[in-house]
């Protein structure tokens, strides 16, 4: 049923080629009545985070909700936000003392009532949150006093100021009161924007909330409205941009995104965002004994052979970039010096000759996504003689193939929210059922890294592991994403590494 | 004329029960609910405890007895996206697409019945030909094409109507003519069929011979007979128009039934897909049903049969 983004993107682009020869004198909305105008792609099923993992959540949620610590899109370094600071007792008791003065959208205070009811509702299985591991890690929470909360851990976890990131704080109470569909009902946050009216999964109209405490890492709200509309199609988005009736959307598919840079109304912007397109290779011979892939020279060609850089130019576009480790540069305890394996067919040739398949092989490469990156790579593997069938499936499938051994080479993506790598990479190395490379020494570096409370010893052991998948190719990082954002020329609308929006930093132009 | 009725009634049940048993089948077989509500980064322990959670580790056909019994009392069960009730969410979206649907059928009648009655009364003249022309062409064009179309004139360059959305009742018309365009062609085509045979008939002869003017040969006397068919086929329309809304909607982000569909099979919402293609098969059923007894009603023959 859905658009293919082909079919789309042909009909789009010889439109909007037309359309922008054509004189086109709208008038811009949004400056006028103080009021950005943006479209999201996916519906919101549930404002909750807790229970709508979706893009489209995420971006309300940054916006009505904040955390109790928050990752600074500029330096990724973690600073407080309702929290005002942290201390370890031990390594699996936390204290958070919590912000004085912050007050949610209905006027009531927010306190460690708040906070210990929030992360005891999510660390509670019978609720049945979505992210079940970012919130597992939580035994109990307990209140200490009216802004102070202590959190015990099952275990030891380093990642836990991150973790606490992720989850927005509710008013004790929602759930009992609505349910799951609380935040589709009485959506309270203590974000920088209130919800003034909603029609819900279709649009939504955020105020600049005053009474924002100050001192937020969000800072204060410069523009006093957000009309948030979900329009599916990015066909459609581009036609509400080019009449006038949006000032912001992005995922723009880089074909069309660079017809609209004619425009003079609107600005197009490329940036690479910190999620990562991998190959990972059944290194451990879970396919069969045959595995080419348990050779170090196999795996080694197939890095060689691949050009990634040619991709990123030709196909990804805008700001996406090569990398070399497993694991997004900004990441905490991302290798700078990995290993590179730069583009050479000859020498992918060579390494198979020398693992004793000089006329190259024949694969399963199996994806879910990104098909016309797919079949550049294949083209490259041709080059080189191995004969790589395209195996395209939906990622619910091709994920159980995966997980039971079945699958020996695997395209795929994924991104940190939480910017450090232990929350993702254990899910490739760690021997898990997703791990297909099975590497003892990797995966015991980053099981000592996930216990480990000290930072720079962490950083340390990540560091090795990431060096060690880079070493023995256990898998093939090839580039980061890249995102368009269309804005009109009047509004500056900056985001994050992810790619999410921050209009509470937006300001008119 | 009852014992019809009954007999018709059975079967759509009956229809009913087996699109619901294969729904389920298909939905099951193709999809894991936890794999994608946990979503693309999730590890295996999230998909492995949202699949407990919500009880996707059960065998199959005890998940298909528990949600029909409780369908057959009209409550398809709570959506785990919007963590709201199925049957409020399909209430919340029908009007949208009833709307676009009944909105569709009448511009596609209101096209295709004049346009097959010309092209009957002029055959084989330019006015035939262009009238085929607007019949291949309403059942060639693709919708979102001719949705972008209409969408890059009507709405970006002279901006007399909206892009998308559902405010007001302009924001219907552009889906309504991508919609209806494509219900035109049959209707026409039928029309002028059964004109041409109806203007051969004797009676029509003897009318002429009457004198009676041509606007009541055509209309009063001719089209009352050759529209029988027509009426048949328009329910059939009406209920593809319904179905066929899922990508109208969604490229117009209209947020009817159709955008509700396309949403949960991406996000693999199973209630609500389950509830969905049944209606929509509901949909068909009944209206196949309302096709068959109109034609009872009009032709004794077929009842007699």
């Amino acid at each position: 049923m859905k658009i293919s983004k082909g079919r789309c993107g042909v009909a789009l682009s010889t439109i909007l080629g037309v359309a922008a020869a054509l004189p086109f004198t709208s008038a811009l909305a949004g400056k006028n009545d103080d009021t950005l105008r943006a479209a999201l792609h996916l519906e919101i099923a549930n404002l909750d985070a807790y229970y709508d993992s979706a893009g489209s959540v995420v971006v309300m949620n940054r916006h009505i909700w904040d955390p109790l610590f928050f990752i600074d899109p500029a330096t990724s370094e973690l600073v407080p936000a309702l929290a005002s600071g942290s201390s370890f007792i031990d390594d699996k008791t936390l204290d958070v003392t919590l912000r004085k003065g912050v007050i949610f959208h209905d006027g009531s205070v927010m306190d460690a009532a708040d906070v210990a009811y929030t992360l005891n509702w999510i660390k509670d299985p019978a609720n049945k949150i979505k992210s079940v591991s970012n919130a597992n890690w939580i035994d109990r929470v307990e209140i200490l006093d009216p802004h102070k909360v202590r959190i015990h851990m099952k275990k030891p976890n380093a990642l836990a100021l991150r973790f606490l990131s992720l989850f927005p704080i509710h008013p004790e109470g929602v759930y009992e009161k609505h349910g799951v569909a609380a935040m589709n009902i009485e959506p309270i946050g203590t974000g920088p924007y209130r919800v003034k009216s909603m029609d819900l999964g279709k649009k939504y109209v955020l105020e600049r909330f005053d009474e924002h405490y100050a001192d937020s890492p969000k800072g204060r709200a410069k523009i006093a409205n957000l009309e948030i509309s979900i329009i599916p199609e990015p066909a459609t988005q581009i036609a509400e941009m080019m009449s006038g009736k949006l000032n912001w959307i992005y995922k723009v598919p880089a074909d069309q995104s660079s017809q609209m840079t004619r425009m003079k109304s609107l600005s197009v912007e490329s940036k690479p965002t910190s999620r990562m397109m991998y190959i990972v290779l059944d290194a451990a011979g879970r396919t069969g004994p045959d595995s080419p892939f348990k050779s170090l020279k196999v795996r080694q060609a197939i890095a060689h052979a691949i050009d990634r850089q040619g991709i990123v130019t030709a196909l990804v576009q805008g700001g996406a970039q090569v990398l070399h480790a497993f694991c997004f540069p900004q990441d905490f305890g991302c290798p700078k010096d990995a290993v590179q394996y730069e583009y050479n067919p000859g020498k992918a040739r060579q390494l198979l000759a020398e693992a004793g398949y000089p006329n190259g092989f024949e694969v399963t490469f199996s994806a879910w996504r990104d098909r016309p990156y797919v079949e550049a790579i294949m083209s490259n593997l041709a080059d080189v003689g191995i004969k790589a069938n395209l195996n395209f499936i939906k990622l619910a499938p091709l994920r159980g193939q995966w997980e039971s051994g079945e699958l020996p080479m695997v395209y795929g993506s994924i991104g940190s929210r939480i910017e450090d790598i232990g929350n993702f990479v254990p899910t490739f190395f760690g021997k898990s059922k997703r791990d297909i490379a099975q590497d003892d020494e990797v995966a015991s570096l980053l099981s000592k890294a996930g216990s480990s409370m000290d930072e720079e010893t962490r950083r340390q052991l990540n560091y090795q592991a990431l060096r060690r998948i880079a070493d023995q190719a256990l898998a093939v990082p090839m580039f980061s994403d890249n995102m368009n954002f269309v804005m009109s020329s009047d509004v500056m609308v900056p985001s994050d590494s992810g790619g999410t929006p921050h209009f509470y930093r937006a300001e008119w132009r | 004329m009852l014992i019809y009725l009954l007999r018709r009634f059975g079967l759509a049940c009956w229809v009913a029960l087996c699109v619901s048993i294969l729904t389920f089948a298909l939905l099951h077989f193709s999809i894991d609910p936890a794999i994608a509500m946990a979503g693309e980064d999730a590890t295996s322990e999230d998909i492995e405890l949202i699949r407990i959670a919500y009880g996707y580790d059960r065998p199959v056909w005890i998940q298909f007895g528990e949600w029909f019994l409780r369908a057959i009392q009209g409550d398809f069960g709570v959506s785990p996206y919007f963590g709201l009730p199925v049957q409020d969410l399909i209430l919340d979206r029908m009007p949208v697409t009833f709307t676009l649907g009944a909105l569709s059928i009448v511009f596609a009648l209101g096209f295709g019945i004049p346009l097959g009655v010309l092209a009957a009364i002029y055959p084989n003249t330019w006015i035939d030909r262009v009238s085929l022309s607007v019949g291949v062409f309403g059942q060639a064009i693709p919708n979102f094409w001719f949705s972008l179309l209409l969408m890059i004139i009507f709405a970006v360059q002279l901006q007399w109507l909206p892009v998308s959305g559902s405010d007001s009742i302009w924001s219907y018309v552009l889906p309504t003519i991508v919609l209806g365009t494509n219900a035109i062609p049959p209707i026409m085509r039928l029309t002028r069929t059964g004109m041409l045979d109806t203007l051969s008939a004797d009676y029509i002869r003897t009318a002429w011979a009457k004198g009676l003017p041509p606007h009541i040969v055509f209309f009063k006397h001719a089209l009352r007979n050759a529209i029988i068919p027509v009426v048949a086929v328009a329910s059939i329309q009406a209920a593809h128009l319904l179905g066929g809304s899922i990508v109208v909607e969604s490229v117009f982000a209209l947020h009817g039934l159709g955008m509700l569909a396309y949403e949960s099979i991406l996000r693999s919402d199973i209630p609500t897909m389950q509830a969905v293609i049944l209606i929509f098969s509901a949909f068909f059923i009944g209206f196949s049903a309302l096709s068959d007894v109109l034609n009872a009603y009009f032709d004794p023959r077929i009842r007699v049969q």
